[in-house]
Parts: C-alpha cells; sequence; structure tokens
C-alpha cells in the first residue's frame, strides 16, 4: 500500500518545483517567498522553543503540517484540479484533486483485491452442516429426534446464559461478560466513565482513547499527554469512586435498618385484615346466586347492543326511494349505451346497489329464524312457495357438477324442476361450507343449460304448465345470475362458442330452438343496450349471420328467422341500433312470400313458399309464433304461413316505429320496403296491416326533414408553419431549447446514462489494470525468491564443494609432503 | 387368341430372321390385338403384344421394308396400318385409366418418329407425318376417360390421363410437336365439331401450362430428327394458337372453364398471340353471363378485369367500361364470398385521379346504399374505400358536407330563412335505376347511409363510420387491412377477448320469457310464445 502510495506523492512533489506557479516569477522564489511569509524556513522562532511547553509544541507542528500541505497543493499544479472561474479571467477554481483521488481508488481496489485474493479458492459451496444429513445409518425418526435434543440442549444453555430472569443461578443480568469488538468491556464499566458526573474535560479525553485503542486502530493523537498529567489522572479516580463507595455503604445501611424497624406494624396489620374476613362463611344459596349473576352480565355481554332501528319509512317515501334508483340504473345504463364505461369500483357497487334491498324488498321473504339466517345477505333469494319444504336444510341431495348429473336428479315431471333446483340452492348456500359457492356458480350455468334443453324436448302437450316451469326456472336464474355472474357469463360464452361451431359444421340443421331460447335469456339477464357488452355483442353477431347466411327456403327456417328479428330488435329497443342483417331478412322473407317477378332482385332463396293469392286475411290470424310448432310445421302449412308473414309485418313495423325513424337514411332504408308493401297491398288488398305500414312509412317520411348533409363542420385546421424560429437570448451554453418537458428529460436520461456507462468502462479498466500490475508484481516477487533460494543452494553447494576440495588438496599436500 | 409364349417366341422370330416368310405372323400378332371385356383381363399381355409389335415394326422401318414400292412394301404397309389403327382404338375407346393406354400413347409417338425417318421422300429429307399426329390428336380427343376429382369440376380443365400423358411427355418438351399438334388441331376444327365443353377441357389441359415455345426462356427440343423448317416459325405458330384459341372460346364453356381461361388470360394466352383485342368478344360474352346466370359470381369481375388489362396494355378501346363495373355493384356482391376479390380488382379500376366525380360519386353512392343491408364485413370495406375515394376526388366531398345546408346562430333573419326553405324543398335527385353512372345525379345526393351506420349495432363498425364526421387528416386506408373481415373473424375476435370485467346486468325484471303483450306481468318477447 505505502510502496505504491510513496513514489507517487514524491514524483508530484517534483514536479511542483519544476513547473511555474500561476502567480508569475520563478517558481523556487515563489516558494521561498511563501515559506518565508508562513515562518517555516529558516529558525523558526527559537525563543518560543524555551518558554513553551511540549503541549504548545505539538500544537505548532499540527498547525505547521496543515499550513505545508496547503502550500503544496498551492504550489503542484497535477495535485489540483482546476477550473477558470466564469467571473475573473485569472482566478482558477479547484474543482477536485486527482492525485488524492486516484490514491484513494487505488487503495479501495487494494482492500477488494486483497479480499478477493484471501478468499480464493475458500468461498463457494454449501457445507451441510445438519445433524445427521449424511448419515446411512440412521433412521428418519433417530434424525429428527436427535435435532430436536440438540435444539432444546442449545436453547435451554442459551437463556441459561442470558437474560433468563427466573434464573437463579446469576443474580446478575450482566454476568456475562459483554463485549465490544471482542474486548471486555468489564473494565472500563468498572472504572465507571460513564462520565456523567466529571465535569473534568480530561477524564473524557481519556475514554475517549480507551475507546479508540479498543478498535484497534492506532489513530494519531493530536496531542500526548503528559505522565505527570496520566498519574495525576489516575489519583483523582481512585479517590473518587472510594468516597462513592462509601457514600452507597452508608446508604444501604440506613435503608436496612429502616426495614427493620417496620416489619412489626406491617405483620400485625396484615393479620387483623384476615380476622375480618373469616366470619363471612358463604352459604350455598348466595353462591348459586352469584353465579347466576355472573351467567347473566356474561350472557349481557355476548348480547348485541340494541342499535336505533331505521325509522319506519313511509310509502311516499320508498316509492321516491325506488324512483331515483331507477332513475341512477337508467342513467348508468344510458351511459353504458354512449359507451362510457364505468370503472370496476362504480360497477360493482351498481351489483351491489342491486342485491341490497331491490331483491330485499320482496315481501315473501319475511321468514322467521333459521330461515331468516340461511338468507342472509351472503347467498340469492328465491321466492318460495314452498316454505315448508325449503325450511329444514336438505342435506340429502347432491349439487350437479354438469348438466348430464341434473338430468340424473330430475327424473320426475316437468313441473317438479323449479323446486329441485330450489332445493339444491338452499342446500348449497355459501355460508354452509366451503366451496359452496364455486358448485352454485357451475349450477348457476347448469340451470341455463336446463332451460335451453326443456325448450329442446317435446312438450305440446302442456304447454301452459311447460311455460309456467321455464318462467319461474328464470325467476331464479335472474336472481342467480346477480351473485354468480362471472360464471353464468362463462357459460354464455361457451354456448356461443358451441353453437358457432355447430352452424359452421351442419349450417341451420345444427340449430334448433335452443337457440332462441338461449338468445332470448341472454336478453332477458343481460343490459343488451350497451355499446359493448361481453355476451351481448357476441350473440348479435351471431344473430345477424344467422339472418344473413342461412338460406330460407323453407317455413321451418322463415320462422325461425322470423323469431331471431324479434328478438334482436327486442335488444335494441333501447340502444335503436341499426342491424342491416334485419333489414335484409325483412325484405328477402316478404319477398319469398311473395314470390312475385318484380322481386327478383331481393335474392330469394326459394320460390315455393309464396302465400297463395286466395289467402284470406280477413279473419283474425293470430301473428303470434309458437315455438314448438315452428319445428313441426309439415302439418298446419298455410296457417302457419300466415301467422309467420304476419308476424314479419309486425316485425317490420317495431323496426320502422323504433329505429329506422330515427336514422338519417331512413328514406333510403324504407325504398325497397315500401317497394315492397305495395306490391303486397296488390296481391292482398284486405290485409289492412300493410295498408297502416305503408301510411306510417310515409308520415314518418313526411315529418323526417331529408336534407344533405353537413358533417365536416369542423373549425378550419391551422396549416402547420415551418418558419425557424429566432431565440432570444440564445445562450450557448444551454443544451436543448426543446420545448417538449418529456423529450428533455429522456435526453437528460441519456446523456446521463452515458456519462454513468463511460465512468463505468473506466474503472473496469482501471481495475482491469491494477489486477494485471499486481500480478507483474506477485510474479516479480515470486521469480525473486526463487532465484535467492537457487542462489542460496548454490552457494552451499559451492561452499561445500569448496570444503572438501580444500581438504582434498590438504589432504593430498599432506601426502606428497609425506613423500 | 396367342399366348404370352407364342408371342414371345413369333416376335423373336421376326425381329431375328429377316425371312420373310415370317411375315404372315405379323398379321396374326396385328389381329391378336383386340381390345375388349376378355382380353383385358389380361392387360400385361396385350401390354406385352403392343410392345412386340412395336419392337418388329421398328425392325421392320430399319430393313426397309415399309419403304420400298413392291407388293410386299404394300402389304407390309397394310400390317402397319392396321396397327395404328389399334392402336389409336385402344386410346380413344378405352373407358378407364390402364396402362396399356397409356402405353399406347408412348408407342404412337414412337412410331411417329420412325415414320419421319423412313416416311420422308427421300432420306434425310426433312418431313413430319402430320396426319398421324392428327390421328392421334382425334383419338385423344374422343377419349371417354374423365376423372371422378373434383379438381376437374373446380377448373374445368379435362384430366384425362391418355391426354396429360401426351402433354406432359411430348407436347410440352418438343418444339415441333406443338407446332404441328396446333395446326393439325386447327385443321380439325375447321373441318370437325369442336366446341363441346369437354373439348374445351382438354384444350385447356393442353395449353394450360408455362412451357409454350413462344415462350421466353423456354429451351424446347426437336422430337423428329429432321423437321420441316417451317416449326422455327414462330409468328405462323402464333396465329395457328390465336385461331385455335378463338375457336375454342367462342365455343360452349362451363362457369370454370370461363373462368380458369380468364385467369390464365394475361399470362399464358395474351403473350402468345398476335392480337389480343380479339378477345374482346369472349370478355364481353363472359361479362353478360352475369344476366343469364346468377351464379355467374366471379366470372363477369374477371371478364371485366381482362378488359382492363386490354385497355391498359393493347389500347382496347372499349366503351361504357365503368357503365358496366357500375353495373356489377348489386346487392348480392355485398353478400358473395368474391367481395373481397372485386374489391381489389374495384380499387385499381378506380385509381385513376382523372375519372370524372360524377362517375366517381356514383360508384359512391351505389355502394353505401348496399351497404344498408349488408354484412359488418361488407360494411367495413366499402368505408374505408369510400374514404379512399374522397381523398381522391375532394369534389366529392360535398356528398358528406354541403356547406348550403349549414345554419349558424351569427346568420341574418333573411339568411336563416333561405336555409330553412332550401332544406325543405330539397330532394333527393339521386336515381338509383340509372344504370350509367355519369348521369345518376349522385352528387346532389348526400351519403346518408353511412352517416346512419354510426349506428350499427357493432361497436367497431359504428366507430368507424365515424371517421366521415372527423376532419379527413389520414392520406388514405390500406384496404387489405378491411378486405377479409367476416362473421367467423369478428366472432373469433370476440370469443378471444378475456373476461376482465363482469359483464353488465339488465336490471329490469321479466316474469315472463315469450308471451302475449296483453297478458298479465312483463314479458320479455311479445310476438313469440312457447
Amino acid at each position: 500500500m505505502y510502496r505504491n502510495y510513496k513514489p507517487f506523492i514524491n514524483t508530484a512533489t517534483a514536479k511542483v518545483s519544476t513547473y511555474s506557479n500561476i502567480m508569475g516569477g520563478s517558481q523556487l522564489k515563489n516558494l521561498k517567498a511563501t515559506l518565508k511569509a508562513n515562518d517555516l524556513t529558516g529558525q523558526t522562532a527559537p525563543k518560543k522553543k524555551k518558554g513553551s511547553k511540549r503541549q504548545a509544541k505539538n500544537y505548532d507542528h499540527e498547525e505547521r503540517q496543515q499550513v505545508i500541505a496547503k502550500i503544496r497543493e498551492q504550489f503542484s499544479p497535477f495535485e489540483i484540479k482546476a477550473a477558470k472561474s466564469k467571473q475573473g479571467k485569472e482566478k482558477m477554481v479547484p474543482v477536485g484533486k486527482p492525485g488524492t483521488s486516484k490514491q484513494i481508488g487505488e487503495e479501495q481496489r487494494q482492500r477488494i483485491f486483497e479480499a478477493k485474493k484471501a478468499q480464493k479458492n475458500k468461498q463457494g459451496g454449501v457445507v451441510d452442516r445438519r445433524f445427521g444429513e449424511r448419515s446411512r445409518h440412521m433412521t428418519e425418526e433417530e434424525k429428527m429426534l436427535e435435532r430436536f435434543t440438540r435444539e432444546k440442549q442449545s436453547q435451554s444453555k442459551s437463556r441459561k446464559n442470558l437474560f433468563d430472569l427466573n434464573d437463579d443461578d446469576g443474580d446478575d443480568m450482566f454476568g456475562a461478560k459483554l463485549t465490544h469488538l471482542g474486548q471486555d468491556l468489564e473494565d472500563d464499566f468498572d472504572e465507571g466513565d460513564l462520565g456523567v458526573d466529571e465535569e473534568d474535560d480530561k477524564g473524557g479525553f481519556s475514554s475517549k482513547r480507551k475507546y479508540e485503542d479498543s478498535l484497534g486502530e492506532p489513530q494519531p493523537e493530536s496531542r500526548k499527554k503528559t505522565k505527570a498529567e496520566v498519574m495525576q489522572e489516575v489519583i483523582a479516580k481512585s479517590k473518587f469512586y472510594k468516597q462513592q463507595r462509601q457514600k452507597s455503604q452508608e446508604q444501604r445501611q440506613d435503608q436496612i435498618e429502616e426495614l427493620d424497624e417496620g416489619f412489626d406494624d406491617i405483620m400485625s396489620e396484615l393479620r387483623s385484615s384476615n380476622v375480618q374476613r373469616n366470619p363471612e362463611e358463604p352459604n350455598q344459596e348466595e353462591k348459586d346466586k352469584q353465579k347466576e349473576y355472573d351467567m347473566k352480565v356474561r350472557e349481557l355481554i355476548m348480547d348485541r347492543r340494541a342499535a336505533p332501528a331505521d325509522r319506519t319509512k313511509t310509502e311516499e317515501e320508498i316509492k321516491k326511494e325506488e324512483e331515483e334508483k331507477m332513475k341512477r340504473l337508467e342513467q348508468q345504463r344510458i351511459d353504458r349505451m354512449s359507451g362510457i364505461v364505468m370503472d370496476e369500483d362504480g360497477e360493482e357497487k351498481g351489483v351491489d346497489d342491486l342485491d341490497d334491498d331491490f331483491w330485499g324488498s320482496d315481501e315473501e321473504q319475511e321468514g322467521s329464524g333459521e330461515e331468516a339466517i340461511a338468507d342472509s345477505d351472503e347467498d340469492v333469494q328465491l321466492s318460495s312457495e314452498d316454505e315448508g319444504e325449503a325450511r329444514r336444510p336438505i342435506r340429502d341431495i347432491s349439487c350437479p357438477d354438469n348438466h348430464k348429473e341434473f338430468m340424473d336428479m330430475v327424473k320426475g315431471p316437468v313441473s317438479e324442476h323449479p323446486k329441485i333446483v330450489k332445493k339444491i340452492i338452499k342446500a348449497y348456500q355459501p355460508k354452509l361450507a366451503e366451496g359452496n359457492k364455486e358448485k352454485l356458480g357451475k349450477f348457476t350455468g347448469i340451470i341455463l343449460r336446463h332451460m335451453i334443453f326443456l325448450s329442446e324436448q317435446k312438450y305440446s302437450g302442456n304447454v301452459p304448465e311447460f311455460a309456467s316451469v321455464q318462467n319461474s326456472l328464470l325467476g331464479i336464474l335472474k336472481s342467480m345470475s346477480e351473485k354468480y355472474n362471472h360464471p353464468l357469463s362463462d357459460t354464455c360464452r361457451d354456448i356461443i362458442k358451441e353453437m358457432q361451431i355447430r352452424f359452421k359444421e351442419k349450417h341451420f340443421s345444427g340449430l334448433s330452438v335452443g337457440d332462441l331460447t338461449f338468445f332470448t335469456l341472454v336478453g332477458c339477464l343481460f343490459s343488451t343496450s350497451d355499446q359493448y357488452h361481453l355476451i351481448v355483442t357476441p350473440c348479435s353477431i351471431l344473430i345477424a349471420e344467422f339472418l344473413e347466411q342461412i338460406k330460407f327456403n323453407s317455413l321451418e327456417r322463415l320462422g325461425f328467422g322470423a323469431v331471431l328479428v324479434r328478438i334482436s330488435l327486442q335488444y335494441q329497443r333501447l340502444a335503436k341500433r341499426y342491424i342491416p342483417e334485419v333489414t335484409y331478412f325483412l325484405e328477402k322473407s316478404l319477398a319469398t312470400f311473395l314470390a312475385n317477378d318484380n322481386c327478383i332482385n331481393f335474392n330469394v332463396d326459394t320460390k315455393d313458399l309464396a302465400i297463395s293469392k286466395t289467402q284470406d286475411f280477413s279473419k283474425e290470424i293470430p301473428s303470434t309464433l309458437n315455438l314448438h310448432l315452428l319445428f313441426e310445421s309439415h302439418e298446419l302449412g298455410d296457417d302457419l304461413k300466415a301467422s309467420i308473414f304476419l308476424n314479419i309485418l309486425d316485425s317490420l313495423r317495431i323496426a320502422v316505429t323504433t329505429i329506422w325513424k330515427n336514422l338519417s337514411a331512413f328514406e333510403e332504408i324504407c325504398v325497397n320496403t315500401e317497394f315492397l308493401l305495395n306490391e303486397i297491398i296488390k296481391s292482398f288488398p284486405g290485409l289492412k296491416i300493410a295498408h297502416q305500414l305503408l301510411e306510417t312509412i310515409q308520415k314518418l317520411k313526411k315529418f323526417d326533414q331529408h336534407y344533405p348533409l353537413s358533417l365536416q363542420n369542423h373549425r378550419p385546421l391551422a396549416i402547420p408553419s415551418h418558419a425557424p424560429k429566432f431565440e432570444e437570448n440564445f445562450n450557448p451554453e444551454k443544451k436543448s431549447y426543446d420545448p417538449s418537458r418529456t423529450r428533455n428529460e429522456i435526453n437528460k436520461m441519456k446523456a446521463q446514462l452515458k456519462k454513468e456507462r463511460k465512468f463505468t468502462m473506466k474503472e473496469i479498466r482501471k481495475d482491469t489494470r491494477f489486477e494485471a500490475r499486481q500480478k507483474v508484481d506477485e510474479d516479480k516477487k515470486n521469480a525473486a525468491s526463487y532465484h535467492a533460494k537457487m542462489a542460496q543452494i548454490f552457494n552451499t553447494i559451492s561452499t561445500e564443494e569448496g570444503a572438501e576440495k580444500n581438504k582434498y588438496e590438504k589432504e593430498k599436500k599432506l601426502r606428497t609432503g609425506k613423500h | 387368341m396367342l399366348s404370352f409364349n407364342e408371342i414371345k417366341s413369333s416376335a423373336k422370330l421376326l425381329t431375328t430372321s429377316e425371312d420373310r416368310r415370317n411375315y404372315n405372323q405379323v398379321v396374326q400378332l396385328v389381329n391378336d390385338l383386340k381390345v375388349d371385356d376378355e382380353t383385358l383381363k389380361d392387360e400385361s399381355r396385350l401390354r406385352f403384344l403392343v410392345v412386340a409389335l412395336l419392337q418388329i415394326f421398328k425392325k421392320m422401318f430399319s430393313r426397309g421394308d415399309l419403304r420400298s414400292k413392291d407388293a410386299l412394301a404394300e402389304w407390309c404397309r397394310q400390317a402397319y396400318e392396321t396397327f395404328k389403327s389399334r392402336l389409336l382404338q385402344i386410346i380413344s375407346e378405352l373407358p378407364v385409366e390402364t396402362s396399356l393406354g397409356l402405353d399406347s400413347v408412348d408407342i404412337y409417338m414412337q412410331l411417329i418418329e420412325q415414320e419421319s425417318v423412313y416416311f420422308a421422300a427421300r432420306e434425310d429429307a426433312p418431313y413430319f407425318p402430320n396426319n398421324t399426329l392428327r390421328s392421334l390428336i382425334k383419338a385423344l380427343w374422343s377419349s371417354p376417360i374423365r376423372s371422378s376429382g373434383t379438381k376437374e369440376m373446380a377448373s374445368g380443365q379435362s384430366e384425362n390421363p391418355l391426354l396429360m400423358e401426351f402433354v406432359g411427355k411430348y407436347y410440352k418438351s418438343y418444339g415441333d410437336i406443338q407446332y404441328y399438334f396446333q395446326s393439325e388441331f386447327n385443321y380439325l376444327l375447321e373441318h370437325d365439331q369442336y366446341s363441346t365443353e369437354e373439348s374445351m377441357g382438354k384444350w385447356l389441359a393442353t395449353v394450360n401450362h408455362d412451357s409454350s415455345c413462344t415462350n421466353e426462356g423456354v429451351d424446347l427440343e426437336i422430337f423428329v430428327p429432321n423437321p420441316p423448317q417451317v416449326v422455327e416459325n414462330e409468328s405462323k405458330f402464333k396465329t395457328l394458337l390465336e385461331k385455335n384459341w378463338l375457336l375454342m372460346v367462342h365455343g360452349e364453356l362451363s362457369l370454370a372453364q370461363y373462368k380458369t381461361t380468364l385467369l390464365i388470360l394475361h399470362k399464358r394466352v395474351i403473350p402468345h398471340i398476335h392480337t389480343p383485342t380479339k378477345f374482346m368478344d369472349f370478355l364481353t360474352d363472359a361479362y353478360d353471363l352475369q344476366s343469364k346466370d346468377v351464379s355467374a359470381g366471379m366470372v363477369p369481375v374477371l371478364a371485366l378485369n381482362g378488359l382492363f388489362e386490354l385497355m391498359l396494355r393493347y389500347n382496347l378501346d372499349y366503351p361504357n367500361f365503368y357503365q358496366k363495373l357500375y353495373g356489377l355493384i348489386t346487392a348480392n356482391l355485398m353478400h358473395a364470398k368474391y367481395r373481397a376479390r372485386f374489391f381489389r380488382l374495384m380499387d385499381t379500376f378506380l385509381a385513376s385521379t382523372h375519372l370524372s366525380a360524377h362517375l366517381v360519386a356514383s360508384f359512391i353512392k351505389r355502394l353505401s346504399r348496399l351497404t344498408l343491408n349488408a354484412p359488418p364485413g361488407a360494411i367495413v370495406s366499402v368505408i374505408p374505400f369510400v374514404y379512399n375515394l374522397l381523398k381522391k376526388h375532394p369534389s366529392c366531398m360535398i356528398m358528406l358536407h354541403n356547406p348550403a345546408y349549414i345554419t349558424d346562430p351569427f346568420m341574418t333573419p333573411e339568411e336563416t330563412e333561405h336555409v330553412k326553405s332550401l332544406r325543405g324543398n330539397y330532394v333527393d335527385p339521386f336515381d338509383d335505376k340509372e344504370p350509367n353512372p355519369e348521369r345518376t345525379r349522385a352528387m346532389e345526393s348526400s351519403l346518408w347511409e353511412l352517416a346512419s351506420l354510426t349506428e350499427h349495432y357493432h361497436p367497431n363498425v359504428a366507430t368507424l363510420a365515424k371517421i366521415f364526421s372527423q376532419p379527413f387528416r389520414k392520406m388514405n386506408y390500406n384496404m387489405e387491412d378491411f378486405l377479409d373481415w367476416s362473421y367467423d373473424s369478428l366472432l373469433a375476435a370476440e370469443t378471444s377477448r378475456r373476461l376482465k370485467v363482469l359483464p353488465t346486468l339488465e336490471y329490469e325484471n321479466f316474469d315472463q320469457l315469450f308471451g302475449e303483450a296483453n297478458t298479465e306481468g312483463t314479458t320479455f318477447l311479445t310476438g313469440v310464445d312457447w
């Protein structure tokens, strides 16, 4: 460390003398002058030395060192990195000390390098110190037992040692030695150098020194104490402590005496109180009473505290609240319709609102006791006529996992289905067992699938009963949908996917009444007016696809289309969005029924479905379509045809009066329709509804303001100008005049990143260079030691050889001498 | 019927020794070559017989037995002719695909090669046996083999295996065969009835490839060793090909054949003929198919494409092109499968900025009128298309924005009154029945249809339609992004969406799903009952 440091400083100081100072004149001269000015050359104040003490001299020495360092800095152009100050031209402002910083860096590197070297080949790898982990002779149990005992032992050991208040062995909490950095603190403590009552400066000083000694790092003492001083201190201290001890001894003695005196008094008092209590022998009755009292108190504590009940609202208030809620819901609906999507909180709140009191107001729900608990806020409430049965929790019913399982459960007549469904829901309320929530969620989907399934069955025998079953199932599904929206939506999405695949593979033959039921149910359950809706939008697309792609060449298909149009129009009853496919279907179907030569443009799929000219429309023909008849249309061809025709006309009326009339292209949309209506009237003059419809259209057209659009009535756009901008007070030092804040930030960040990167690269290079240097040094050292060793060996050998040779020579001489 | 071994021995005898006394066996062998159900059972024998006969006649050719003028040569030639006619019979009558048929074609072609050498006027004189080839063409054309593959149905191109063998092995690779084929086929066309759909299918099979001798970069070989000079004459070949093409396309064509022809027209036909404009009649016919056949589908469009190419490259003066194009835009187009292709073509037809604004306005108006009962896929392609047209023809912007009808609060009462009366008296002058797009007066109309689409049920379509009420800042839309939308892709986009926010529920309560409106309780859907 110092080997590196010293030469560097030497060269730096050498350079100081060779380079000229900023102040002008010769460097040497300047140096001399400065030294003289600071009284550093020649005999510095020889008189002072005699009179002053060592202490003062030491102080002087320190100051002197500082002054010299300052001068050194001043004279070395490399010690200080200077920058020209902006104010004065001549003045230099120091900004850094490259030498020192380099030295620091070097030292740091050295430290890291040494640490690395010390740890080389010693670190990494995990030593498994768990007991018995490697041993094969121990069973798992034995190992565990052994570990447990060891752990216990070690714990008890540590407890015994320290901080164990119950321990009797060492009454001193600090019985164990406290250390600091491995050095015993006891000496310090005994000396009592807390420094509380020692105003003396010297005492504090000495303690500080002791502390610093304990760090094990010799620090340069700014001022040395004389021996006399030290001795004085020690004497003063010992005296002080002695006094202290005596004082405390006295105090203790006093206290003991005091306690001895008061002991008798206390004892007598205690005895008297005991005598008083004894005669009150509690009899059994009172004990019981107390017990009872206690229990009452307990009960009262456990009892819920009475809370002020809500004021009974008047009917008007209830009505008003209801209205307000409806208004709010309506507003939310309108927002969604125009695409303003509420944040999740808002929406969730809406749903919460729904089941807070929207359902709570149901008067049928006034159950008692168990029922009330069972129907508490966590689950869905059902309107149940069969209260008696539902009151008992039903345990012997399982929650079906899929529709097939459910089908196995409902083997009885259809009218029983809602009851069974209700039973299942009651039995699996979420708060009754964990996992019930998921089960009921799944079950919601099953109810939906079951409704679709039922509608596909043959039920023509008993339509009203069937309808009531479906409606009550709808009621259940509707109330379930609030809690189990997510699983229900998932099921809907699955059904949509299935339907799409079915249609792709088998076209119309893949569809059934169940699909119509599904679309209707979606309309019932979900808000169809939203601008975008995860369930309704795909449904709308699917309906439109069916209307556009099915070849309507049979009565069955036309009926299917007619119902689809109904559903689709019902979806749009509030949002009033335009569906081109509905228009397409209406025109096509009407043209199909006409089968007129004039209707060739309407892309009619068949000409066999024309309504015969003899059809009498004067009598009442129901325009309502019966789903169960739609797919069994073989028997009553003509009647069904007529009612489908009327139904489609009715749909057209709905479309015209609710949706089309609001569109700016109303006239254009009606062009074909009017033509068809005229044809219809020509063919069937007795058809009243066609006349009415035509009149309505014409009336609406009259009131519709139809004039050219002006959609582009925007504020005129400014032409972007690219004239150069003149910057007043332009400053080249300013990095950028970019007005964009973010871009500025980004550029700044980029610059910083570049700088950091550069710096890091530099550091890395320095490190590697340093390491290389270290390595070279080490190699040199190794080589030198090797050579030295070899030289020594050679030396010894040659010495030995020489000695032997001398001996030999001597011997030889001796022998020859003898001769 | 000779047995396998008998054939073998007599063939060996005939080919090895020059003894003319054995020649009677040739007649025996040739007569044995009879094809009927019975003999076909042993097809390998027949095949062997045919090959043996080829070897025998080859030998006889090399011996000069067929060339000299003596009685024996006469007799030999007769036997040879019988052999040829037997081969042709096999080719023209075999009802199913057999190896024998294919062998026969190959052997017949080898005979042609032999003939060209030995039947030349003198030795080394250039000669091509064109009559022999003509017989082969005749036989091939009357071959009844049909493949049941759907490919043939779709393209209208014959997949007769014998013809494929001939085309693949000989027609495609030899220049002289191509020349003589065309010249002989031309002869046949002029003298016989070849205007059936089947014949057209075979014709297409013959020429629908890229190795015609007039193709650049195609270097064909010569089949016969010394053909006449005329096969080098490219111009004559072109004339013949052109004649054949025109004769063929004026015959009977199925829809698929129309389509195939139109598809290959400007790659495989027009470069090989002299005057492409002669195809105008054919193209017009193809275009007119629309009025005859509703299922014509893409054919009129392709025909227009062909006409457009001719106009663009060969200066064809074709009147009423745009009127015809306008006529193709019908309600059916919006629901048809080939809609995307039509839009791509229409994009090129209407790309010019020099078209009259009235014409463009008519196209815009008609397209937007048709969106009123179009599926979303079609609407999605119409909207950017119209946008691009409007951007290219800013004078049509008046259909979206007519400043004369704007009121603003700073107007004087008279002005307000004026605008009011303008609005009140406005009658849409657009005539959607007018076939001429220059005269529809679409310019004076307005695009209410597109404005109404902002109320479309599909949120994305509605949003897209809103571009017409926003400033026209975008240069143009890339049509390719909008052309291929269908219900399937729309639904796929929906189903792939993740259920992040729960779908909102209906807060209204319905007592009944279906039912009459006047029954008690609220009903969701009236007019339908269980």
